[in-house]
């Protein structure tokens, strides 16, 4: 019997979890387990030759290059990015492509080694918060499959929880990366825009898409975002605040429940124990820029679905057809006003932030809904499920700046995800903060199903 | 009054009147002489 690489251990791990939790959670809309195991062999021999070339250099007194950084990583990439020799669905009725070529982040990370399982399940084209699709069944949440996973990037989310990845890619245009990866307790980077490539990918709405990774701990998720972003990967973020001021932004704990709250104020505490002054944030009006974002996407989601709406009009789930199609109906000037509007919101976000490292806010002011619930209850409120956790992403989503949530806590059985927002360009910053955030608690998975 | 979720015609008139409140209450006059988003660059 031949030695088993660490590569081919670390994947067979992964494709272990799936055949045992797939069938319950519905995580991948499609695997290629054959493809992933033979793929682990290739880096392990890769490795082993390595190893083998670096001795000989090193008795000759020189040296090989680093290891592949993401060697042997099992990674999930959401289903509307492209992975050559696996369908794109877009978790849509009968829409599918077969791309010859891989997205530039998925090159990215098979040429750093990494090794893709399947494709993550989402919302139909990436359109919605929850992580429910009715052409290809909800994803559930690992934490307890009767919850939602939350959406759009559900697949990558709740395959990093759960074990069946260590990695994943997502894409967030109004949180679609920050709300599963807060429901599901990992840390999803929703980068700069415009750092990480989003050629090879099914828009949803070209200003505000944003395509980032998910992973279990701040340091992998470090590390996947420097692959992603095509750069050299930087030593993993120091848990280190000391002399940092952080603006919570009280708006938004506002809008969350009880239990959101505790853990958020327990990270809080714990900042300020590390040495960061923790002081209260006032922000520009986000009802005002929710309501930019709603018209900036619907004309943008428009545009994009327009070279098959026709053809797919009677496929699409009806609330997303809605969405869509409202669009067609918005004049450019409309389109423009907001976009304006928009600059100006950018410009009193960045205002509100002088004399600030971050800002702190909920990234659901609720834990993972019931998977069945149209409303929840919010500060006594009933809402529906979608406006509730667009709450506190979606004003943000405009900002072209990077947020990551980092996991701040378990409160009744279900994780709590924590927001942090920086200056365009600031990730290495925010990570030391999610660093000292999870240095209190650790990371929090992987779930006990 | 909520339209019935399995309504497709319904569902697009209530977003489309959704949408046309919100671009009511984005005022023309605030933003005379702004140019639309740029990116990143509209923080400095």
């Amino acid at each position: 019997m031949s030695a088993v690489g660490p590569a081919a251990e670390r994947v067979e791990a992964a494709i272990a979890a799936t055949e045992r939790l797939n069938p319950t959670l519905n995580a991948y809309l499609h695997v290629d387990l054959e493809g992933a195991r033979a793929a682990a062999a290739e880096v392990d021999a890769i490795d082993a030759a390595r190893g083998a070339i670096a001795d000989a250099e090193r008795r000759a007194g020189g040296s090989v290059g680093p290891a592949r950084p993401l060697a042997g990583m099992p990674v999930c990439v959401k289903d509307i990015v492209d992975v050559a020799g696996m369908p794109t669905t877009a978790g849509a009725a009968d829409w599918v492509r077969h791309p010859d070529e891989d997205a530039t982040v998925v090159a990215r990370l098979r040429a750093a080694g990494a090794v893709v399982v399947g494709k993550g399940n989402t919302n139909e084209f990436a359109c919605g918060i929850d992580g429910r699709n009715p052409h290809k069944g909800d994803c559930r949440n690992p934490w307890d499959p009767a919850r939602l996973s939350g959406g759009s990037s559900s697949g990558p989310a709740t395959t990093v929880a759960a074990g069946m990845a260590a990695g994943a890619v997502g894409s967030d245009t109004s949180g679609s990366i920050r709300v599963p990866a807060a429901l599901c307790g990992v840390v999803g980077i929703r980068p700069t825009r415009g750092l990480v490539p989003t050629d090879g990918v099914v828009p949803l709405a070209w200003s505000l898409d944003a395509v980032g990774p998910l992973a279990r701990d701040v340091a992998t998720a470090a590390l996947l975002l420097d692959v992603l972003a095509g750069r050299p990967p930087a030593p993993a973020p120091r848990p280190e605040v000391g002399g940092l001021r952080l603006g919570i932004a009280t708006a938004l704990m506002d809008l969350a429940e009880e239990p959101v709250l505790d853990a958020l104020g327990a990270a809080a505490a714990g900042l300020r124990g590390a040495g960061a002054a923790v002081v209260d944030c006032e922000l520009p009006d986000l009802e005002h820029a929710t309501g930019i974002h709603r018209i900036v996407q619907a004309c943008e989601v428009a545009a994009a679905h327009a070279p098959w709406f026709e053809r797919q009009r009677d496929r699409y789930a009806p609330g997303v057809r809605a969405r869509i199609e409202a669009g067609y109906a918005l004049s450019a000037e409309t389109y423009l006003r907001a976009q304006r509007h928009r600059r100006l919101f950018t410009r009193a976000f960045a205002a509100a932030m002088n004399g600030l490292d971050a800002v702190l806010a909920p990234a659901s002011p609720v834990l993972a809904p019931p998977i069945e619930a149209e409303e929840v209850t919010v500060r006594a409120d009933r809402r529906p499920v979608r406006a509730a956790l667009l709450s506190c992403v979606a004003p943000l989503s405009q900002l072209d700046c990077p947020i990551v949530t980092v996991p701040a806590g378990i409160r009744e059985g279900l994780p709590v995800g924590l927001q942090l927002i920086g200056r365009p360009g600031s990730e290495a910053l925010l990570l030391r903060i999610a660093a000292a955030v999870e240095s209190n608690g650790g990371p929090i998975g992987p779930t006990s199903l | 009054m909520m339209p019935r979720p399995d309504d497709p015609d319904a569902l697009v008139a209530a977003e489309l009147a959704e949408l046309e409140a919100l671009a009511a209450a984005l005022s023309e006059g605030e933003v005379d002489g702004v140019p639309p988003v740029q990116g990143p660059q509209d923080w400095e």
